[in-house]
């Protein structure tokens, strides 16, 4: 009694429920794309290139495999039963009708079967309605829109055909450049040895009208055997702005460059002096080379190197007065020290190099400095 | 020996078609004629009714003055039921509530003793202030609540049905009072809280009960063999697995040493109910669809009976007491969780 209408609901339930099945495994299918299309353009771009058939492939095989599960999910009637009890207004009746416990046999289960079949016959009218008057649950526009706009993106990245990241070409440019390789870019040589030419004239001609200031001012490193000036500078012999800080005072062509560094390298020697200007008239020792003895208890190679340089100018270092009078007025604003300014005039400019050729370390550096500075622009 | 056979139900079947209309609409009836007397109280007039039809027993807990001994007046009335009334205090004797054996001398010459039942034979007894009532005294209802039988002297006296028992406590005042052991509140079915009135309802009550007593003049629209009956008809609504398993859920998510109980039970209730909470609140339930004119059980039945039915079968943990929790704030959230489990 009654039983077309119930099965008539629930069959009607149950394509709502598989619709609803569908519509899910569409937005699933549809965020799943998307994510795919980006990932596929990421790598596409980073790592390897991707053919876009096999991207495509790979989304429609998501596709089919979420719609053909979602089909494969037909909704049973205690599924159907439970759903109009729970969100059609059933109140349990379809779950009770359908429900293998109770047993008709007994006289009382049969009449409140019979009482119960009635009940939900007159309530199949609402719920249908109910059914009608629903909304979808499940919304797939977003999706579907973000898959569209990450495919339309996808692709075209994946059409295009040079996609070698613009960082690995910097990176196995500056490999190539390092390595002394030929195949260095053709269009950066030309310009490399132009800008070393440009900064090694610079620099002999700064150097030439001080040489014989320098020499006037007791540089005896000057003396002796490597100087740059006196011949061909060897491969080996750096620039003085090429030197490192820590490079051993020993070493000869170190020690002929240190100069360079006087006119900073000299404040800082005279600004050490004078941090340690009480300390400087105790003992005679720290009078005849302060430099020196601080030096020895850091481990910073840079006072090291100025201290070589104090030692240089031995008799301005041995004036006590001047180190104690320390004139805050004079100091200039970018925070140099007393006698700063006087160990600067003492130090001696660049020495120039005499060959303008520059090794392939110094190429290196300068084409890397020369990008750097083309970047910042 | 057996005695009270008189009052065996008269079990007449309902036509079979429809018995659960003619059940709900009598129901129906029964509840809109206590609403009219029992102004304002219409949730506790519902409770009350289902206890009655459930064959179970209620526990009301209420303010002075707030018309319990008038609804339980009311009640029998509208169903026809004999009823009694137990004035409990600290003398009462047990005997005093169940009978006992008199010395009665025949015409004859030959004496011999005789039982006297007592109020508790009556088919819906009032017990006022039972927590007022030594505990030995509150333990002779134990039986008489659970198996319907008093036992005096090593014979077993049947009580009347239908058998109701209306208790009544006071929840202020309790120097000189003896607070109802766990065993016996496990025997009511509901504990219902009388709430205040609201306004409209106190200006009705003016109306109503201002001269008169409505109980004392109230007709009946049912008997005892009608409240049988349609007792029998709620024992058999169907109860399908989900609202089985719904009911089991509950119950098993008030014990807190369960792992599948509830957080906040876990948290408040040091005791949670019992297998008997399950039966009442299944029957109820059942009552509950055949008012609402179903020969099922929904869900929406269980809930509606929890609280009564479980917030005296619950013990709070001592901190959560001292913190001003209650039972019925603790399995609110119980019974919250429970339904969005559904």
């Amino acid at each position: 009694m009654g039983e077309p209408d119930v099965r008539t609901t629930l069959d009607a339930v149950r394509r709502h429920l598989w619709r609803e099945h569908g519509r899910l495994a569409v937005r699933r299918a549809g965020w799943l794309s998307a994510a795919t299309m980006l990932l596929a353009a990421a790598v596409h771009l980073v790592a390897l290139p991707m053919p876009a058939g096999a991207v495509l492939w790979l989304v429609a095989i998501e596709w089919a495999t979420l719609l053909a599960s979602a089909a494969w999910r037909r909704p049973s009637d205690a599924d159907c039963a439970l759903w109009i009890d729970r969100h059609l207004g059933g109140a349990s009746a379809f779950t009770t009708l359908l429900d293998p416990g109770p047993t008709p046999q007994a006289p009382a289960n049969a009449q409140s079967l019979r009482w119960l079949e009635r009940w939900v016959v007159a309530k199949v009218p609402g719920v249908l309605r109910s059914l009608e008057e629903r909304r979808p649950s499940v919304r797939v526009a977003r999706s579907l829109l973000a898959m569209v706009v990450c495919s339309t993106l996808a692709l075209f990245v994946l059409s295009l055909s040079d996609t070698m990241p613009s960082a690995a070409r910097r990176a196995s440019a500056a490999q190539a450049v390092a390595s002394g390789d030929p195949s260095t870019p053709s269009i950066e040589a030309p310009v490399a040895a132009q800008l070393a030419g440009d900064i090694a004239t610079a620099l002999r001609s700064t150097d030439l009208p001080s040489e014989p200031q320098r020499r006037r001012g007791g540089d005896t490193s000057a003396a002796g055997p490597t100087r740059a000036d006196d011949g061909p500078m060897p491969p080996s012999a750096s620039p003085a702005t090429l030197v490192p800080a820590d490079a051993p005072l020993a070493q000869p062509d170190s020690r002929s460059l240190a100069t360079v560094e006087g006119g900073v390298s000299a404040g800082r020697g005279r600004s050490a002096g004078a941090l340690s200007g009480h300390d400087a008239g105790d003992s005679p020792d720290a009078r005849a080379d302060p430099g020196v003895s601080r030096a020895a208890t850091g481990t910073i190679a840079q006072p090291r190197s100025a201290s070589t340089l104090r030692g240089a100018g031995a008799e301005r270092q041995a004036d006590m007065e001047q180190a104690a009078g320390f004139d805050e007025s004079a100091s200039p604003p970018g925070g140099a020290r007393p006698g700063a300014e006087v160990a600067a005039a003492a130090a001696a400019p660049p020495r120039a190099v005499a060959a303008a050729r520059l090794s392939a370390t110094e190429t290196s550096y300068v084409e890397a400095w020369m990008k750097a500075t083309g970047r910042s622009r | 020996m057996d005695e009270g056979d008189r009052a065996q139900p008269m079990t007449t079947e309902l036509p079979a078609d429809n018995a659960f209309a003619e059940a709900h609409r009598q129901l129906l009836e029964l509840r809109a004629l206590l609403d009219r007397v029992i102004v304002g109280q219409q949730e506790l007039v519902g409770h009350l009714i289902t206890a009655i039809f459930a064959s179970g027993h209620v526990l009301m807990e209420g303010l002075p003055g707030l018309g319990k001994t008038h609804l339980a007046k009311a009640l029998a009335a509208a169903l026809g039921l004999q009823w009694a009334r137990v004035q409990c205090t600290p003398d009462l004797m047990p005997a005093d509530v169940t009978g006992g054996e008199i010395y009665v001398t025949a015409a004859g010459g030959a004496s011999t003793f005789e039982f006297r039942p007592g109020p508790v034979f009556a088919q819906l007894v009032l017990v006022d202030e039972i927590n007022r009532a030594t505990p030995r005294t509150q333990s002779s209802l134990l039986e008489a609540m659970q198996e319907a039988q008093v036992t005096h002297a090593g014979v077993r006296h049947r009580l009347p049905s239908p058998f109701c028992v209306l208790a009544t406590q006071n929840p202020i005042e309790l120097e000189g009072t003896y607070p109802l052991p766990e065993a016996q509140l496990d025997r009511f079915m509901f504990k219902l809280t009388v709430p205040y009135p609201g306004r409209e309802s106190l200006l009705g009550m003016l109306d109503v009960s201002l001269d008169s007593e409505p109980a004392d003049t109230l007709l009946p629209i049912a008997g005892p063999a009608d409240v049988l009956q349609i007792a029998a008809l709620c024992r058999s609504v169907l109860l399908a697995g989900r609202c089985r398993d719904a009911a089991v859920d509950l119950v098993v998510a008030t014990q807190p040493d369960r792992g599948d109980s509830n957080a906040g039970a876990r948290r408040h209730i040091r005791y949670g109910a019992s297998p008997r909470a399950l039966q009442a609140l299944v029957r109820a339930a059942r009552v509950r669809a055949v008012m609402a004119g179903r020969s099922h059980v929904d869900v929406d039945d269980l809930a509606a009976v929890a609280l009564p039915v479980l917030r005296h079968r619950v013990l709070l943990r001592l901190e959560s007491e001292l913190d001003g929790m209650d039972a019925d704030t603790a399995l609110a959230a119980v019974i919250d969780g429970w339904r969005a489990r559904l």
